[in-house]
């Protein structure tokens, strides 16, 4: 088990800094297929590419929500939190969305850009929240965008 | 040209979406790559603030856009804002209730906006959002 951080008792939104880098993602059927059964999405459409070819598409859709599931391919997904000084176990998700503007299917290569688009703090800085955003490319187009609000608990509240 | 039936007003469900067993919980964490121990650990949860593991926000998105999906069908999801207001102990039930709030007809089709709530057993929202939809066709009554 990881050593234990130490949580910072306030935390300064002004100086705070956490650069990401742009990463690709092939999108792998196995992993869509997976997703969709453990969700308990049964329409075949999603986990038979004989199905999904005979409804006129390249191979199976991805979910519209498994978008952010590849988003977290991004190497080491806490990082960012640990770069802002903040403990990931005191963070819970407020806010996710997704516009999708294409259908993405298994066996594209899609390019996530993320970036912080927002940190504040709430609550007399009793609340930290961070917001991202995701651009996703295939082939420099924009096709997908992620918006991730997450919040994180500081001190013992 | 498919008929697109759905004034504002219409309900889709409720309808009850699952339970977040812990046996679920790590399988969509294997699934999605969601693996912060709070959906995991009893004891990281602990250390968070929670009695217990707590499900994946996403896992309730991906309940809710699957929900939706089966009644509009596959691939209508243009737009999904989902807010957690509360979070979903390990063992809970999820239902889910989603509403036509607006109705735009255009070129490309029908775009439905609706209001999704998701809620415990004893009611408590836990999942609060907005699904836009775009469905191929024009309603038989535009005016409705």
């Amino acid at each position: 088990m990881a050593e234990a951080r130490s949580v910072p008792s306030t935390f300064d939104v002004d100086t705070a800094v956490a650069p990401m880098s742009p990463f690709r993602v092939l999108v792998d059927r196995q992993e869509l297929v997976a997703f969709a059964e453990v969700i308990g999405e049964h329409d075949s459409v999603y986990s038979d590419v004989d199905i999904a070819r005979a409804a006129g598409h390249p191979d199976v859709p991805v979910p519209p929500t498994f978008l952010f599931s590849l988003e977290l391919r991004r190497p080491d997904p806490y990082s960012v939190i640990e770069d802002l000084g903040l403990d990931y176990r005191r963070l819970v998700h407020g806010e996710e969305e997704i516009s999708l503007f294409s259908a993405c299917f298994a066996g594209e290569t899609l390019e996530f850009r993320p970036r912080i688009s927002d940190i504040r703090s709430k609550k007399n800085g009793s609340l930290i929240f961070i917001e991202r955003t995701t651009e996703v490319l295939r082939d420099h187009r924009e096709i997908a965008r992620l918006r991730n609000l997450a919040i994180v608990r500081m001190g013992t509240s | 040209v498919t008929e697109v039936d759905w004034p504002i007003g219409s309900l889709l469900g409720p309808q009850p979406l699952g339970a977040a067993e812990r046996s679920l919980l790590a399988r969509f964490a294997d699934v999605s790559g969601d693996r912060n121990p709070l959906h995991l650990d009893q004891e990281a949860a602990r250390a968070g603030g929670f009695p217990d593991v707590i499900a994946h926000g996403m896992l309730g998105m991906a309940w809710a856009a699957r929900f939706v999906e089966g009644h509009l069908g596959v691939g209508v999801v243009r737009r999904f804002v989902a807010r957690f207001s509360a979070p979903v102990p390990v063992g809970e039930t999820i239902d889910c209730v989603a509403e036509v709030t607006d109705r735009t007809i255009g070129g490309a089709g029908t775009l439905l906006t609706l209001a999704v709530t998701s809620t415990l057993s004893d009611g408590l929202a836990v999942l609060q959002g907005e699904i836009d939809c775009l469905l191929e066709g024009t309603p038989s009554d535009p005016a409705a």
